[in-house]
C-alpha cells in the first residue's frame, strides 16, 4: 500500500489539505494532495504522517 | 488480399490515468468503428477501433483501461500492463503508445509517463482537456517538456471538433519510429517510485508547470459533499434514477410486449397448428421478445450512469455512501446497481461495471438478485391476496405488511450474503479504499450516445443469445412429448416438464409443495412472473385476463394449506427462477462458474427458507 500511496502523490514534502469529511462518522475523508482530490478511509489515512504548515 | 491487409495494420495503444478524457479521445479518433470484447479469460473489456490517417492508411487504436502505474493493482491495470508488454495471448504488441494526460493534473501522470518511457516503445504525450486547463489558468512549457522527455508533446481537446488533428499526424509519425531498446520491465520498489516522483517534480519545475485552479469544483463540492445537503441531494438523485428505471421504461416495455403479441397473433393466424407454429410463437418470438424487453430499462439506467460518471458526480455518490456500504462488505459504488435491482436485476448486474475492484464487483453481482425485483410482485400478490386476510393491524394493512416483509428479508439477506462472501469466500486483506475525485465536467453527447449504443449491442449479442437458447430449451421441455389422444389432463402434464416436475415432487414434499407447484416451477425458470401463468396452465384454468387471476386465487385458496402458500412465498424470495439473470451474470463475469455458484447458493437458501417456513407455520397453526 505504501507504493500505491506514493503513486497517488503522497510523497515526503507534498502538501495535503483536508477538504471534506464523510457524512456518517466523518469517514471517509477527501484530501487534496498535489493537484488532485482523493478519498481515503480514516483507517488507511492513519498510515500517513502529516505536519502542520 | 483485404484480409491480409487488415491483419497487419499496426496497433497504437492509448494509455493514461483514469479521468483524463482518454475515452473521449478514443471516441473522437475511432467513432463508430469501435468494437468491444472481453480479453481472453478476463472480465476486463477490450475496446478497439480503426483510425484512418490523412494519407489513407489504417491504424488500429486500443483504448487500454486507465491505470496509475504499471504495477497492476487491479485486473484493469494488469491488462493495461500486459498488453503494453506484449504478454497477452492473441494481442499484438503495440507499435506505439499515446500517453494521454489531464493537462490540469500533470503531476500525477508524469511519473507514469517516465515509467512508460523506460520501456522504449515509440511514444507521444497528449495533454488532453487543454481547453479546461486554459480556463483554469494552467500552463506548461510544452517544448521544454518535449525535450526533457525526449518525445513529442502536444495538446488535444477531445470534445471539440478538430481537437485531435495534431494527434492524428503525431500517430502517423509514431508509426515511422522504431523502438529504442528491448522491452523489459521489473516491478519497482518504493524507493524506485520515490525517485521517479522526484524526477517528475524536477521536470515540472524546469518546464514552469502551473496546475489548474478548479474553483468551480471546490464550490460545488461544498454543497454536494455537505453532510446534510449532500445526502439529501444524493437521495433525490437516487430516487430519480429509481423512478426512471421502474416507471419511465414501462411505456417502452409495454410497447415491446404489445408488438410481440401482435406478431404472435399474425403467426397464429397465418400458420397451421402444429409444432413448427408453436416453436415460432412460444419459442422464438417469445424468446426474442424476452430479450428485447429488457432494453428500455438497460438504456435508461445506463443513460443516468454515463451522465453521472462523466460529470464526476458518481465519485461523490460513492464517497457519501461508502461507510454504510462498507459495513456490509460492499463498495460505495455498489449502491446504484443494487438500487436498480429493485426494478430488475439485469440492468443492475450490468451496472456493476462501475465498481473497479474485482471482488467487490463479484460480491455485488452475486447478491443483486436477492433484491426484490418487480417480476416477483405478481407471485407475491397472488399468494398474499389468496392467503393473507385483508385485515388491519394498528392502521396498517396486514397484506401490505407481509409484502413489505418480503422486501425487508430480501435486502437483509443480500447484506448478509455480501458480508459472508467478504469474510469466508474472499478472506482477503482489506483493499485500501483510495478513490480519485475528478473535477466536474459537462458530459459530452457523443460519448453518451456511443456508450449507450455499445451497452445495447453487448447485451443483445452476448446475453441475448444465451437467453434465447434457454427460452427455447424451456419451450422444448414444456411442449414435448405432446399429449396422447383422449388426454384428460392439461398438455403440460405429459411433457418433459411435467415428467421432471412429478419426478422432483418427492424432494419438494418436505417443503410442502404439491405436484402442481413442482411442474409450474419448470417453465417458471424462464422468468419469475411466468410461474403465475404456469400455475394457471397446470390447474387447467380456461379463463383469461383478470378473470384468470381470480380463478387461480380461489383455486389455490381452496386447495393449498397456509403453510404451503407461505413456503412458496419464502421460496420465491430466494429461488433463482430467472434464466435471463444467469445469462447476464455469465456475460459480465465471462465464465460459467459464477452463474452456477449463484444458482446453487440461491437454491439452497430457497429450499432452507421454504422448509423452515412450512414447518414453523404448521407448528404455529397447530398450537
Amino acid at each position: 500500500m505504501e507504493r500505491r500511496l506514493i503513486e497517488m502523490g503522497f510523497v515526503e514534502g507534498a502538501c495535503v489539505e483536508l477538504l471534506h469529511d464523510g457524512p456518517i462518522g466523518r469517514d471517509p475523508i477527501a484530501i487534496r494532495v498535489g493537484d488532485m482530490t482523493i478519498a481515503l478511509r480514516r483507517c488507511d489515512a492513519n498510515a500517513i504522517l502529516v505536519k502542520e504548515d | 488480399m483485404d484480409m491480409v491487409l487488415i491483419n497487419t495494420i499496426p496497433e497504437i495503444a492509448l494509455v493514461g490515468c483514469p479521468n483524463c478524457g482518454k475515452t473521449a479521445l478514443f471516441n473522437m479518433l475511432t467513432g463508430s468503428s469501435q468494437k468491444v470484447a472481453n480479453y481472453p479469460g478476463a472480465t476486463v473489456e477490450s475496446k478497439k477501433g480503426v483510425l484512418k490517417t490523412s494519407v489513407g492508411g489504417l491504424v488500429r487504436i486500443v483504448d487500454l483501461p486507465g491505470t496509475y502505474s504499471l504495477r497492476g493493482r487491479s485486473p484493469d491495470e494488469e491488462i493495461t500492463r500486459d498488453v503494453i508488454l506484449g504478454r497477452v495471448q492473441g494481442e499484438p504488441l503495440p507499435s506505439g503508445l499515446v500517453c494521454v494526460a489531464d493537462a490540469t493534473n500533470l503531476r500525477l501522470v508524469l511519473r507514469l509517463i517516465l515509467e512508460l518511457k523506460s520501456l522504449g516503445l515509440p511514444m507521444v504525450v497528449a495533454l488532453n482537456m487543454a481547453d479546461i486547463a486554459k480556463r483554469q489558468g494552467s500552463c506548461v512549457d510544452e517544448a521544454r517538456l518535449a525535450s526533457e522527455l525526449g518525445v513529442p508533446v502536444l495538446s488535444t481537446v477531445a470534445v471539440r471538433k478538430g481537437g485531435a488533428e495534431v494527434l492524428v499526424r503525431a500517430i502517423e509519425g509514431l508509426l515511422k519510429t522504431l523502438p529504442t531498446k528491448k522491452l523489459e520491465w521489473r516491478e519497482p520498489s518504493s524507493d524506485d517510485i520515490r525517485a521517479a516522483q522526484t524526477e517528475a517534480e524536477r521536470i515540472l519545475q524546469v518546464c514552469m508547470y502551473r496546475p489548474g485552479n478548479d474553483r468551480v469544483t471546490r464550490a460545488i463540492d461544498r454543497v454536494l459533499l455537505h453532510p446534510v445537503f449532500g445526502i439529501l441531494i444524493l437521495m433525490t438523485v437516487l430516487f430519480v434514477v429509481f423512478q426512471a428505471v421502474f416507471a419511465w421504461a414501462t411505456p417502452a416495455t409495454d410497447g415491446i410486449k404489445w408488438l410481440v403479441d401482435l406478431l404472435n397473433d399474425q403467426v397464429n393466424a397465418q400458420m397451421p397448428d402444429g409444432m413448427l407454429r408453436s416453436l415460432l410463437t412460444n419459442g422464438i418470438i417469445a424468446g426474442v421478445g424476452n430479450v428485447v424487453v429488457f432494453l428500455p430499462q438497460i438504456l435508461i439506467l445506463f443513460l443516468f450512469i454515463i451522465i453521472l460518471e462523466d460529470s464526476g458526480y458518481m465519485a461523490r455518490a460513492a464517497f457519501l455512501m461508502d461507510l454504510f456500504m462498507a459495513k456490509a462488505g460492499l463498495h460505495g459504488r455498489a449502491f446504484i446497481p443494487l438500487l436498480s435491482s429493485f426494478a430488475c436485476s439485469i440492468p443492475g448486474i450490468m451496472a456493476t461495471r462501475v465498481i473497479e475492484n474485482r471482488t467487490d464487483r463479484l460480491t455485488t453481482i452475486m447478491v443483486a438478485p436477492l433484491m426484490t425485483c418487480s417480476a416477483r410482485i405478481p407471485v407475491y400478490t397472488l399468494l398474499i391476496a389468496a392467503f393473507v386476510p385483508n385485515r388491519s393491524i394498528g392502521g396498517l394493512s396486514l397484506q401490505g405488511l407481509v409484502m413489505f416483509g418480503t422486501y425487508a428479508i430480501g435486502i437483509f439477506s443480500a447484506l448478509a450474503v455480501a458480508w459472508i462472501m467478504k469474510r469466508l469466500v474472499w478472506r482477503q486483506r482489506a483493499e485500501p479504499f483510495m478513490m480519485e475525485m475528478p473535477g466536474y465536467k459537462c458530459p459530452n453527447i457523443r460519448n453518451i450516445v456511443i456508450g449507450l449504443w455499445q451497452r445495447a449491442l453487448i447485451f443483445l449479442r452476448r446475453a441475448g443469445t444465451i437467453i434465447m437458447a434457454m427460452m427455447i430449451i424451456i419451450w422444448f421441455l414444456c411442449s414435448f412429448p405432446s399429449p396422447p389422444d383422449g388426454a384428460d389432463q392439461p398438455a403440460i402434464n405429459y411433457s418433459l416438464a411435467g415428467i421432471i416436475g412429478h419426478a422432483v415432487e418427492p424432494a419438494l414434499k418436505p417443503v410442502g409443495f404439491n405436484w402442481q407447484i413442482a411442474v409450474a416451477l419448470i417453465p417458471g425458470m424462464a422468468a419469475r412472473e411466468v410461474a403465475v401463468g404456469a400455475l394457471g396452465t397446470v390447474y387447467a384454468l380456461t379463463e383469461t385476463g383478470d378473470a384468470a387471476e381470480h380463478a387461480l386465487q380461489s383455486t389455490i385458496a381452496s386447495s393449498w394449506s397456509l403453510s404451503t402458500a407461505l413456503a412458496l412465498l419464502a421460496w420465491y424470495i430466494f429461488a433463482p427462477q430467472c434464466a435471463s439473470t444467469l445469462a447476464v451474470v455469465k456475460r459480465e463475469t465471462n465464465s460459467w462458474k459464477w452463474p452456477i455458484a449463484m444458482f446453487a447458493y440461491m437454491m439452497v437458501l430457497a429450499y432452507a427458507s421454504a422448509f423452515l417456513t412450512f414447518h414453523v407455520t404448521n407448528w404455529l397453526v397447530r398450537t
